[in-house]
């Protein structure tokens, strides 16, 4: 009872305010900021774990060591035909992502411009798509490699079995939840079918469709690493598991850091995009 | 912006194109029953609707009103019985029907030439000329500075003008009109009332609209569905208004057709509240 009553006596709710203004006042609000701080702090307890030999600097060693391999620039590993570097590795699999995810989009948008045009078809694509949509994406790899083998177009397929089925799903639900209104003025103002898909459609579902890329760029991400790891023979999960096996544990450090940082970096790039997207929409 | 300015722009409307009337669509419901689920119902035995004429439907919410048009305007089908558009009966979206909504009127992603122009491009007109001739229509409505704004930069009845300047755009035979003016302020509503009226006049477009404003019914309608909503959504009345234009609300004429159609509403209310299906409803609530 005293503890409930005790903000109300005058003043002290007001100086409680004051307080916690004048400390909120010094919080910068820069996201980049924080982000630095952040890494900063991760980097230095790491640094410390091995100084107080928590950790074992065979197996995770410390930033000191670690950092300035990374920005020596020349950081390789396998020799002959099998010798990757970080560069090289990450483009490979950056470029083995977007075909994948832009052959998934192609045939999802296909998928969902069938199901909405054509209802009797619709019934068969959804059952399709709603049982490719749980499967989890490193699920397609054993199959996969069996089939396709262990080049880049195993990579790239799949990237595009693990973002078909979400894709399809979302674009399919954005398209259903147009209103009505827009779909019922375009009609009576004459609109064709073309021009219903072109100028009324594909404009009413941008925030959903970036959204859909945004969530199934994550799926494509683990899974082709996932795969790159499995014998996929190049690109960054693949360069890890060489530097793994030759005991460079110092690259093993490094493939996971841009594996998150790159990961982070296209999720923020293809918010951005989809932000400048709505707004030439809206 | 200032309304009064644009009001006076609206009066003296250009003759130009929008003047030329094409004759508006006469329509004809017949026999029409509507349902949805096994309980919720609609039915208009008979209601003509002339070519030129102003009718406007009136009632409770959930009596069917813009069920009914719907049916209008093409983009439904009743279960029985029939909408006909001059004598042919409708089995797809109606020819030369615009309609307009209480919101969401506007494509957010074209700005309000491109609005405008959007059924002028689906003529096949080229670009800029549609966007030209647009420019001419937001004109009329006194938004031709407003050109390039997205609608989200708009406010509703900036908004509700650039639809009803597209509708002119499209010289429609029919106008559907579904509770156009509900979300704006009084005196928005009554300027947008009086564009409405011109339109009307200078182009001889058949108009059908839904309000559930008697005030508003009576300043515009040549003929008032009155529609209730018990047992099932019908149209229990059909009132002539033979008041002259420009209607005064001063008028005692007009304050007595008010009075009536007040009567009415309130029996309507009493009938529903008496409503055996309505009340286990209540009850329940
Ligand atoms: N697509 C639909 N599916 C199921 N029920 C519907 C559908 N459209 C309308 N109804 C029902 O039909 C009845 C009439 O609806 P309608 O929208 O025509 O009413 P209204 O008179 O326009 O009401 P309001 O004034 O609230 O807009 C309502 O009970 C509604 O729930
Ligand atoms: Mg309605």
């Amino acid at each position: 009872m005293q503890a409930m009553q005790q903000p109300r006596s005058p003043g002290k709710p007001g100086q409680q305010t004051a307080l916690i203004n004048r400390f909120t006042r010094w919080i910068p609000q820069s996201n980049l900021l924080w982000f630095c701080l952040a890494w900063l702090l991760i980097i230095l307890l790491w640094e410390f774990g091995s100084w107080m030999e928590w950790l074992n600097p065979q197996i995770l060693p410390p930033p000191s060591q670690t950092l300035p391999y990374a920005l020596s620039g020349n950081i390789s590993i396998g020799f002959g035909q099998q010798k990757t570097g970080l560069l090289e590795a990450t483009t490979i699999t950056l470029a083995r992502v977007g075909t994948g995810m832009l052959a998934g989009l192609l045939v999802a948008s296909c998928l969902a411009v069938t199901a909405i045009e054509l209802p009797v078809l619709r019934r068969l694509i959804l059952p399709i798509v709603q049982s490719l949509a749980p499967i989890a994406p490193v699920a397609w790899i054993p199959f996969t490699i069996a089939v396709i083998g262990i080049g880049g177009q195993a990579a790239i397929f799949i990237v595009f079995m693990a973002v078909l089925g979400t894709m399809s799903l979302s674009l399919i639900a954005a398209l259903d939840d147009i209103p009505a209104e827009y779909l019922k003025i375009a009609r009576s103002l004459g609109t064709s079918r073309i021009r219903m898909w072109w100028h009324i459609r594909l404009p009413a579902i941008v925030p959903g469709a970036m959204t859909a890329i945004r969530m199934s760029f994550f799926g494509a991400w683990m899974a082709v690493l996932a795969g790159e790891m499995a014998g996929i023979n190049s690109g960054l999960g693949y360069m890890i598991i060489m530097a793994q096996q030759m005991y460079n544990m110092k690259l093993v450090m490094i493939g996971i850091l841009a594996i998150g940082f790159i990961g982070f970096a296209v999720d923020r790039l293809l918010l951005l995009a989809g932000a400048r997207l709505l707004q030439w929409t809206r | 912006m200032d309304t009064v300015n644009n009001m006076s722009q609206a009066t003296t409307y250009p003759a130009d194109n929008t003047t030329s009337s094409t004759t508006g669509a006469r329509l004809v419901f017949s026999n029409i029953r509507k349902s949805f689920s096994d309980t919720v119902s609609v039915e208009a035995d008979s209601l003509i609707i002339e070519s030129g004429s102003l009718t406007v439907l009136l009632g409770r919410s959930g009596c069917g009103k813009t069920t009914l048009l719907n049916l209008a305007a093409g983009l439904d089908f009743p279960d029985q019985g029939s909408v006909s558009y001059d004598n042919q009966i409708l089995q797809g979206p109606a020819p030369s029907t615009t309609l307009i909504f209480q919101t969401r009127n506007l494509f957010p992603w074209m700005t309000a030439e491109e609005n405008v122009a959007f059924p002028l491009r689906n003529q096949g007109m080229a670009k800029t000329e549609a966007l030209e001739h647009a420019r001419q229509y937001l004109k009329q409505v006194g938004l031709e500075s407003f050109a390039g704004h997205k609608p989200a930069q708009l406010s509703g009845g900036m908004r509700q003008r650039i639809a009803l300047a597209r509708t002119i755009a499209t010289k429609p035979r029919l106008l559907l009109l579904d509770e156009p003016f509900s979300a704006l302020d009084m005196q928005t509503r009554r300027m947008m009332q009086r564009y409405l009226l011109d339109v009307w006049k200078n182009s001889g477009v058949t108009i059908l609209m839904i309000t559930h404003d008697l005030h508003e019914a009576l300043m515009l309608a040549d003929r008032i569905a009155l529609m209730a909503s018990s047992p099932t959504g019908h149209i229990a009345d059909i009132l002539d208004i033979k008041l002259e234009r420009p209607r005064d609300p001063e008028d005692p004429a007009f304050r007595t057709v008010q009075q009536q159609l007040d009567r009415f509403l309130e029996h309507e209310t009493l009938l529903a509240e008496h409503d055996p299906t309505l009340e286990s409803a209540n009850q329940q609530a």
